[in-house]
């Protein structure tokens, strides 16, 4: 069928989990982010877009892939324990199948639970050798997903940037980070957070970004004023393309009020067997210290406001990713035609989201997008998927502004990383900021192999460890602040640590050193020149 | 047991030689929380646009989404560690053949210190009117100070932030305290650049110090972010690029006004940025908070 198409729409997928690894013990809870993420949502993000290859279906999505999540992805420990992660959970639902079997609906779903974690495994180990980094890689080599780059460890740039050169170290370290493992030149930047500030463009530039994504806002408050708001991107005097996102699709799936997450089919996130198990059957399978955590065996469904909840029903979720993603569909539709008629090129709705969304807190997520992926395909419609390289190749004519600095934390701005709660961190992240760099210049080209390069490139990893936006905001969030606020003071402490060995030519604690390369072992080819 | 006391009973064990760390701890200084104070009073040009009480509540006033499953582990991950050390040292004697695949070096303990013994003034943009500054006078310039001034240069003085605004040439100050080392600064104008210099004034006359400002040094410059749509005020042509070819086109303004507000008028600008419903991790949604 011949369709007459208007314009497009990008759906950005942002990836991203602060690296944590503790090979000393296994019982950072912390950890089990990672887990969690890959079998809720990258596996099952895979697993539908390879279904869509399957099937034929011409999509487009594009997707962020941080180098700490890389970094982890990437890490023979964290894939060993993940293994040790799925098999316990196999073990559980094996378990459940048995503890539920007078209860027919949710013993059918124990068996779901069982498959499941069952075909994770087998995805995880046999089909893609425990490296799902290759697997997003099939896809962008199949033309099919874009994958972007972010900043080393996720910094926040509009408070790094008071020193340029730790601004420029992240980007350089992102870029890096993904040449390394992908084939084709970065095109996009996931600013960390979306955080823009006008002064990192020209980093950006030199690194070989295109295009970066910002806040509504982003757009809309640039100077001059963009003539058709966030539908087309617009281009910075230093030659970076920047694209906003839609405010109409993030509302229809963000919203905690009426977004589509909160459809009372869909599965709920806060009952969990780790909570309504009984507590010697579950006590295996939660903390080691016996706090009761998730395990990411659910029985129920979101079902109402209140806290009685029915069971899950597998068809019934199905049933509302057809309506979430119809609605979807028809909005954008509606959104294009007009949108058409205002504009001289094909209008671009652009809907960035944390890919963590897709899956694990929206359990249903990834059905979603497979389903609006097929609609687009099928159905009689006015838009195509598309990247936004891709559009920008075909539409390579774009408006000069200077987008507003601008975040997609609440308010938009940089509350989230700068409050009361978390301002004190700030001078030690700036201080050691300029003391890397105050040792790229002390110590300059230092011999390879040799201890002291050894030492600074250590350094650099501590740096920006440290740096990481991920502690601000926990500290902001108030969950989980002690380990927050301890992964800040280890990486600040270990980094003067090292600072005050090289600056003073004490001699090096080679077991301290070895110790911290193996904890923090992100970025391996970590370059401390990169500070010069 | 609180977490200070924890760190506290850590430390005195490592000091009571109950483990043999190798680490040195950075500092014995407690971090006190730095005197957060809003400059709600800011003199002269600076009359509150917006409550200050609404900068005051920047995470309290969230809502707040605690998910369940995460309960952090650092305190008992903490006293593991520290099981894990002993056990680890147990492992190496000849009495046990396996080692721990993994044996700490040492207790890890660290503070983050006070100060740096810099002379510093660095700002930051917490939102288009909330500047935030941060400083520090090092020893060496304090004792410049009293040589120049007197040994009383500091109770006879008061500190002072004077706000320079470098894009409308205006500036004015506000009085801070000496038990403060950083300050919340509302500023009226929005799209601004800033320079925020921290100086000290003589408390009533004293001829000791013979003039009414004595400056100690600038933070950076900082450019306060744009909080509207600018539309086209004097703006008659724009431009675009080929950024393929790299040429520049210019075209008026004009023909694309009407079309402008057909745009626009889908972002319901009467709302203020922050009712945008927008929903994302940092706004707390429950069904969003990827951590």
């Amino acid at each position: 069928m011949e369709k007459n198409i208007k314009g497009y729409v990008s759906f950005v997928l942002h990836a991203h989990l602060p690296f944590v690894h503790h090979p000393e013990s296994e019982d950072y809870l912390e950890e089990q982010w990672l887990y969690e993420a890959i079998s809720e949502t990258y596996i099952p993000l895979i697993l539908k877009f390879q279904k869509l290859v399957d099937e034929g279906v011409d999509f487009r999505f594009t997707m962020s892939l941080t180098p700490p999540l890389l970094n982890m992805l990437d890490n023979k420990m964290l894939q060993q324990r993940y293994i040790k992660y799925l098999k316990k959970h196999i073990e559980l639902s094996e378990k459940e199948i048995e503890r539920t079997k007078d209860n027919p609906r949710i013993n059918r779903l124990s068996h779901y639970y069982f498959d499941r974690y069952s075909n994770d495994l087998h995805v995880f180990k046999d089909i893609y050798d425990c490296n799902l980094i290759s697997a997003f890689k099939k896809f962008q080599d199949l033309g099919v997903l874009e994958i972007i780059g972010c900043g080393a460890t996720h910094g926040y740039f509009p408070i790094l940037y008071v020193n340029e050169k730790t601004v420029r170290a992240q980007i350089a370290l992102g870029v890096q980070t993904y040449n390394k493992y992908f084939d084709k030149p970065i095109r996009g930047f996931w600013l960390p957070e979306c955080g823009y500030v006008p002064e990192a463009d020209k980093y950006l530039r030199e690194f070989g970004v295109q295009y970066v994504l910002t806040e509504t806002h982003g757009i809309l408050y640039a100077d001059p004023t963009p003539i058709y708001g966030t539908y087309a991107p617009i281009v910075s005097p230093d030659g970076v393309v920047a694209f906003g996102r839609d405010l109409e699709s993030s509302r229809q799936v963000w919203s905690s009020i009426n977004g589509y997450p909160g459809d009372f089919n869909y599965r709920e996130f806060y009952r969990d067997i780790g909570y309504d198990a009984p507590y010697d059957y579950i006590k295996p399978y939660i903390a080691s210290n016996g706090v009761r955590v998730s395990t990411g065996i659910r029985y129920h469904r979101i079902t109402g406001k209140t806290e009685n909840k029915d069971i899950y029903d597998l068809q019934w979720a199905q049933d509302s990713v057809n309506k979430n993603s119809g609605h979807f569909f028809d909005c954008r539709n509606a959104q294009i035609n007009y949108l058409s008629e205002h504009m001289e090129k094909p209008p671009i709705i652009v809907c960035p989201y944390d890919a963590e969304l897709y899956g694990h807190w929206w359990y249903e997520g990834p059905d979603f997008l497979y389903t609006l992926a097929k609609k687009v395909y099928y159905d009689d419609c006015n838009f195509k998927l598309i990247t936004p390289g891709e559009y920008i190749d075909k539409y390579p004519e774009i408006q000069v502004c200077t987008p507003c600095r601008s975040s997609w934390g609440a308010k938009g701005y940089s509350e989230v990383w700068l409050n009361p709660s978390n301002d004190y961190v700030h001078k030690h992240l700036h201080v050691a900021g300029d003391r890397m760099c105050e040792l790229a210049r002390k110590f300059p080209n230092e011999p390879k192999d040799s201890i002291k390069r050894r030492v600074l490139n250590q350094c650099v990893r501590e740096l920006v460890l440290a740096q990481s936006s991920d502690w601000l905001f926990i500290i902001t969030n108030g969950t989980m602040v002690d380990y927050a606020k301890k992964r800040i003071k280890d990486h600040i402490g270990r980094f003067s640590k090292l600072y005050e060995m090289l600056i003073n030519n004490k001699e090096v604690d080679m077991k301290f050193l070895k110790d911290i390369e193996e904890k923090d072992c992100i970025f391996p080819d970590a370059d401390y020149m990169i500070y010069y | 047991m609180p977490r200070k006391a924890n760190e506290n009973k850590l430390k005195k064990d490592l000091k009571n030689g109950i483990m043999d760390s190798t680490e040195v701890m950075p500092s014995e200084v407690k971090v006190p929380k730095s005197t957060s104070t809003k400059a709600s009073n800011a003199t002269k040009k600076a009359v509150s646009k917006r409550s200050t009480s609404k900068n005051v509540s920047t995470s309290a006033d969230k809502k707040s989404s605690v998910k369940k499953t995460t309960s952090t582990n650092s305190k008992t991950g903490l006293k593991k560690s520290l099981k894990r050390k002993l056990n680890g040292k147990k492992a190496i004697s000849p009495n046990l053949k396996k080692k721990p695949k993994f044996i700490p070096v040492s207790l890890e303990y660290y503070d983050l210190p006070y100060r740096y013994n810099k002379t510093v003034v660095k700002a930051l943009a917490q939102n288009p009117t909330t500047l935030f500054v941060y400083w520090e006078i090092s020893d060496e310039d304090r004792q410049n100070f009293i040589n120049q001034y007197g040994e009383d240069f500091f109770y006879i003085t008061k500190p002072v932030l004077t706000i320079h605004n470098l894009t409308d040439k205006y500036s004015y100050e506000i009085d801070i305290n000496d038990f403060a080392n950083n300050w919340y600064i509302h500023v009226n104008d929005a799209k601004c650049q800033y320079v925020i210099e921290l100086g000290r004034k003589p408390i009533g006359y004293t001829e000791k110090v013979p003039t009414d400002h004595i400056s100690i040094t600038s933070s950076n410059v900082i450019e306060s972010p744009n909080d509207h749509v600018l539309f086209f005020d004097n703006t008659t042509e724009i431009y675009f690029k080929n950024i393929h070819t790299n040429q520049y086109t210019k075209r008026v303004i004009k023909p694309f006004l009407k079309h402008v507000y057909g745009i626009y008028k889908n972002f319901n600008l009467s709302e203020d940025i922050n009712s945008f419903d927008f929903k994302n991790p940092s706004s707390q949604n429950p069904t969003s908070n990827v951590l």
